[in-house]
């Protein structure tokens, strides 16, 4: 006699791929206006920064200028990556040229992007005697 | 000597005990539940895409393998969709679509259906899984990058990497009580070490899987853990926080007492449990690996074969 042919596991299976579907597509991976965490990648291992700690109230209540600090008057602050990461070729990043004439600044004046997450997160946390100073307190090697 | 009886075989009627394949599957998703459910509450709906993805996708990898392979279709037996379970409580709650459909592929084409199938996979299917996706896409692996706008109410930074790259202090504000309830991120599925150890004592004492794996397992990662603790204190996390960390619990529970790929014999069975507790905190501790426990279930299920050469002596001899 041949066995009925169990179709319940092909309805779960169906039902399932619906739901991983609307999931998907209904809950995307839009990353939030203001960061909670950032991840800076560079050639001495990852770094994770607590954006979120360093500029709430109940963290270290740090204003959006004292980092975001060009131009002062903005309404949003520009990502430090939009002025520090420098073209490859020798040219001005985009943004300067959004406010600047090409002949009012000299790109060699611009600081790089590592030393000027450097200056910021040591230089600030030099100033106030708290936080990581050292390389290998903020560097990960190992990240998986 | 062609009448010399070899195998006397009783009369009919017989008597089954009314277990299937299906159910040992059923019971091990069954017993997994718990910790997903976690996941769930702690991740949200992002968690949920993931899973149902992971085990739908691996069901329908399963049924195109049956059709393309001309074979009887499986996806009954609850094998496949226990694969996708599996694979889906190692992964972060951010996994893209693309990975999980990939993930599946890997583990239940690659890690069981060309080797002939269920009960023919040398390797544990998830295993397989996640040691191709972490040497492919390694940053999604990292669980600090994966999961860098949760907010759970706990540190959220990964244990393992905290441990590893700054030392025992950079993990102080873990409680082990924490830790065992799911206060860390981690994989989906395998960060509510509660929920794993009472869904693999469920499993125990079913008798679905065997407890000389998962507890020579768990004592090697220990006793391993503690050695080096007493070593070196500052740089070295304690046996406690390894145990409670990182894929060990669903490692021990989950992955390593998968049956066509672990021994059956008592001896071997402690052999292999506790080789995989040493290699686990040995690659975490000396190794360049955060976690070791996926690479140590793809030596231990590799070394299987030549364990399972131990046997007991035969009756008689």
């Amino acid at each position: 006699m041949k066995q009925k042919k169990d179709v319940l596991p092909y309805y779960v299976a169906g039902v399932l791929l619906l739901l991983g579907i609307v999931c998907y597509g209904a809950f995307s991976a839009e990353p939030p206006k203001e960061p909670v965490r950032q991840m800076f990648t560079c050639v001495a291992g990852k770094v994770l920064f607590t954006h979120k700690t360093h500029t709430a109230e109940s963290g270290y209540g740090i204003a959006c200028a004292d980092c975001h600090h060009h131009p002062e008057d903005a309404e949003e602050s520009l990502a430090c990556g939009e002025c520090h990461k420098l073209p490859e070729d020798g040219s001005a990043p985009e943004s300067c040229e959004d406010c600047h004439e090409p002949d009012d600044f000299e790109i060699a004046d611009m600081i790089k992007q590592a030393d000027a997450l450097h200056g910021q997160c040591i230089g600030c946390h030099k100033e106030n005697g708290a936080g990581p100073e050292e390389c290998a307190s903020c560097h990960v090697k190992h990240s998986f | 000597m062609l009448s010399q009886k070899k195998f006397i075989v009783s009369h009919a009627p017989f008597w089954h005990d009314g277990s299937r394949i299906c159910e040992r599957n059923h019971q091990i998703m069954l017993a997994a539940l718990p910790a997903l459910i976690a996941g769930f509450c702690y991740y949200g709906p992002k968690a949920i895409g993931v899973a149902a993805l992971a085990v739908s996708c691996a069901m329908l990898w399963e049924l195109l393998f049956n059709w393309v392979a001309k074979r009887p279709e499986s996806v009954g037996d609850g094998n496949a969709a226990l694969i996708g379970m599996l694979f889906a409580m190692l992964m972060p709650a951010t996994t893209p679509w693309w990975a999980v459909v990939t993930g599946t592929f890997i583990a239940v084409i690659i890690g069981k259906q060309i080797y002939g199938g269920i009960g023919a996979n040398p390797f544990s299917p998830p295993a397989v899984a996640v040691a191709i996706m972490m040497l492919s896409w390694d940053r999604m692996f990292d669980f600090d990058e994966m999961l860098l706008n949760y907010e759970l109410g706990f540190p959220m930074i990964y244990p393992l990497t905290a441990l590893k790259n700054f030392g025992v202090d950079a993990v102080s504000d873990f409680s082990l009580c924490g830790l065992l309830m799911g206060r860390q991120i981690g994989g989906i599925g395998s960060t509510f070490g509660l929920g794993l150890i009472i869904g693999g004592a469920y499993l125990i004492i079913r008798g679905f899987i065997r407890w000389e794996i998962s507890v020579s397992f768990l004592a090697g990662v220990f006793i391993t853990a503690l050695l080096f603790n007493f070593s070196d204190p500052v740089k070295y996390g304690g046996p406690l926080f390894h145990l409670f960390t990182g894929y060990t619990l669903i490692g021990a529970f989950f992955l390593a007492t998968d049956d066509s790929s672990s021994p059956v014999n008592f001896i071997p069975m402690l052999l292999y449990g506790a080789l995989g507790g040493v290699m686990t905190v040995v690659i975490r501790n000396i190794g360049v690996y955060v976690d070791g426990v996926i690479f140590t279930l793809l030596i231990i299920n590799l070394v299987n074969p030549l364990l399972d050469k131990i046997r007991p002596k035969a009756l008689g001899k």
